[in-house]
């Protein structure tokens, strides 16, 4: 199973999505960046979703990957989407406070 | 009344990342016994990763790549349905343990490193102690109660 993939482009909106698979740590956290910077990098999407529907566990390096990835959306001049988080991952979010960078929306 | 000793389980891995994952496991798989939650086992299970993660990232950063790099895992579960978990590298130690455990405080910065790892400890467990002694080594204790009804 690829630890990243991504639903077809939506070329009208113009919003990229990357479904994550599998826990997020320091270990793992690197080839799901990467995955997803040759993505957006390719298509230079206005909005980067980031699906967390199939993540059952995330340590601060997700943290850091959302932070990451913000900045090079900041850098195209667009936004990040976060979804489907679930309980768990919502409190490691909040302890962060990266809900209060003004391009990160956080969806349920 | 003191507290029971009823299980103890000791194990030392390379300090390599894929034993992020591991370390995990094995504290989930042997604290199970102790019959947590599933929120309680998710949060001791983020915050052993946290402190792996430290071993990994920070504790042999100045070694050479032939020197042994491992850490101990031990995992003691007591009979009031508490659990604590010690995590001990023979790495470069920590100057400063006050400054380190700041919140998004980090030496790790081109990697992604939110300076995150410590805060997470403390939230998710009851208590997070680190012993640390520049050139030897850091050890961190995280204790965490099962509520059972």
């Amino acid at each position: 199973m690829e630890i990243v993939t991504f639903a077809p482009y939506d070329q009208n909106k113009k919003a990229l999505c990357a479904v994550l698979h599998g826990e997020i740590d320091h270990h793992t956290a690197r080839p799901m960046r990467d995955a997803i910077d040759r993505h957006v990098l390719y298509e230079k999407p206005a909005i980067l979703e980031i699906s967390f529907e199939d993540v059952p566990l995330m340590d601060s390096s997700g943290i850091g990957l959302i932070l990451g990835r913000t900045e090079t959306m900041r850098l195209l001049g667009g936004g990040v989407v976060l979804s489907h988080l679930s309980g768990e991952l919502s409190r490691v979010i909040r302890l962060s406070g990266i809900e209060k960078i003004k391009n990160i929306t956080l969806l349920p | 009344m003191k507290a029971q000793l009823i299980n103890e389980m000791k194990v030392r891995l390379p300090a390599i990342s894929e034993n992020e994952s591991v370390a995990r496991s094995l504290v989930s798989a042997f604290s199970a016994s102790l019959n947590p939650t599933v929120e309680e086992l998710a949060d001791l299970r983020c915050a052993v990763s946290e402190a792996v993660t430290n071993c990994i990232v920070h504790a042999y950063v100045h070694k050479k790549e032939s020197d042994a790099r491992f850490f101990h895992l031990t995992v003691r579960l007591y009979d009031e349905g508490t659990v604590c978990v010690e995590i001990a590298d023979r790495g470069c130690g920590i100057e400063d343990v006050e400054k380190a455990r700041q919140p998004f405080f980090t030496t790790g910065k081109p990697e992604e490193r939110c300076g995150m790892g410590f805060l997470v400890m403390e939230s998710f467990t009851d208590s997070c102690r680190v012993r640390s002694k520049v050139g030897a080594g850091t050890t961190v204790i995280l204790k965490k109660k099962f509520s059972r009804d």
